[in-house]
């Protein structure tokens, strides 16, 4: 029995004993295939403009709020995403737009997400953090991020990588512990 | 910033591209591309890394094109060319495209949901189950939607092509 669109459409066709000796259903595959090449061809006709500047400034007229009260707030946010975006950078530079090159979590995916985590617990304590606190934070931070990024960038391997991440790791949460410490002797 | 500029200057024509293929406007693809890296800044700390980057940046614009699919689709009701029979195992007894001068055109002519299914399945490769979830609707619907994109497809390629003989043989009376 010959093959349905439908099989020919989801590339349904491979172990199917039919296809195999059937001339016809292999030349309705071969139109389809002919077809499905004439779609992806199609671009637009003129080059797209550069959007860059509008998009930047759309995206901080978003995320910037006016208010002086959320500047800390946003220190934090805007660090994170900063820091995503280079590091997701340094990973695209080896792939080529839209080509799939699917990863497995591993240890180091689970101890970044850890650090985005404890990073989001920071933008929820805004303004109760001391000055002084933030300042040396920011900066250890702002070192230590510099350091990963050019381990990304040098292509070290996963476990010196996993050593700065958990470094990271335990900056934040040494600075969450003090906070919480403070708290309990105010009480 | 700069780290921000270098993932637009590395996908956007990609991006671009594939909103211009989904939504057949130039214009509108400009918008959805536009919308799609604001996002794509906005959400980079969610991307965790479990698939490729590409692929993530892809799906965003592929979900912003169908969202301006959506809320135009609110606004008007799309037509769809009359398909008399869609039959299950002759749609591709022949290539109806290969006349064809500018199937740019042709597709643009699709109503854009249809449209749309038809380059997320066909050209960028995503499954009924994917495409159903980005639209909300039931994996039948993107099944369906596809069978009838390429039924739609053909009836419009082979008007055309009766049209251009028509107008061939005026031609020759004259």
């Amino acid at each position: 029995m010959h093959l349905t669109d439908q099989q020919l459409i989801e590339d349904d066709y491979d172990e199917n004993i039919h296809f195999s000796q059937c001339q016809p259903c292999q030349q309705r595959l071969e139109h389809l295939l002919v077809i499905r090449q004439q779609l992806s061809d199609i671009v637009p006709p003129d080059h797209q403009i550069d959007q860059w500047q509008s998009i930047k400034q759309d995206f901080l007229s978003q995320h910037q709020p006016p208010s002086s009260n959320k500047k800390k707030l946003n220190f934090w946010r805007l660090t994170s995403m900063s820091l995503a975006a280079s590091l997701v950078l340094f990973a695209i530079l080896l792939s080529p737009p839209f080509k799939d090159n699917p990863s497995q979590a591993s240890d180091l995916e689970v101890l970044i997400a850890k650090n985005n985590q404890l990073q989001q617990q920071l933008v929820t304590l805004n303004g109760q953090l001391k000055l002084a606190g933030i300042k040396q934070l920011q900066f250890q931070l702002g070192q230590l991020d510099a350091v990963i990024q050019q381990a990304y960038f040098d292509q070290l391997s996963d476990d010196h990588k996993i050593t700065l991440w958990q470094q990271r790791q335990q900056l934040i949460s040494n600075t969450l512990i003090n906070q919480q410490q403070s708290k309990i002797v105010r009480i | 910033m700069a780290a921000f500029e270098q993932i637009y200057r590395t996908y956007s024509e990609a991006s671009y591209y594939l909103a211009y293929r989904i939504c057949g406007c130039e214009a509108i693809a400009q918008e959805i591309s536009h919308d799609a890296f604001i996002k794509v800044m906005a959400n980079i700390n969610k991307y965790r890394g479990a698939g490729s980057f590409a692929g993530w940046v892809r799906r965003i614009v592929a979900n912003e094109a169908i969202n301006h699919i959506n809320s135009e689709k609110r606004q008007r009701i799309d037509h769809d060319v009359e398909v008399v029979e869609i039959s299950s195992n002759n749609l591709f007894e022949h290539n109806w495209l290969e006349s064809c001068r500018d199937l740019d055109t042709l597709t643009a002519k699709l109503p854009s949901v249809s449209r749309a299914v038809l380059i997320l399945h066909q050209v960028e490769g995503y499954k009924h189950q994917e495409i159903a979830e980005m639209f909300g609707k039931s994996v039948s619907f993107s099944k369906v939607t596809l069978n009838r994109a390429f039924a739609s497809l053909r009836q419009l390629s082979n008007n055309e092509e009766s049209d251009n003989a028509s107008n061939r043989s005026t031609a020759y009376r004259r």
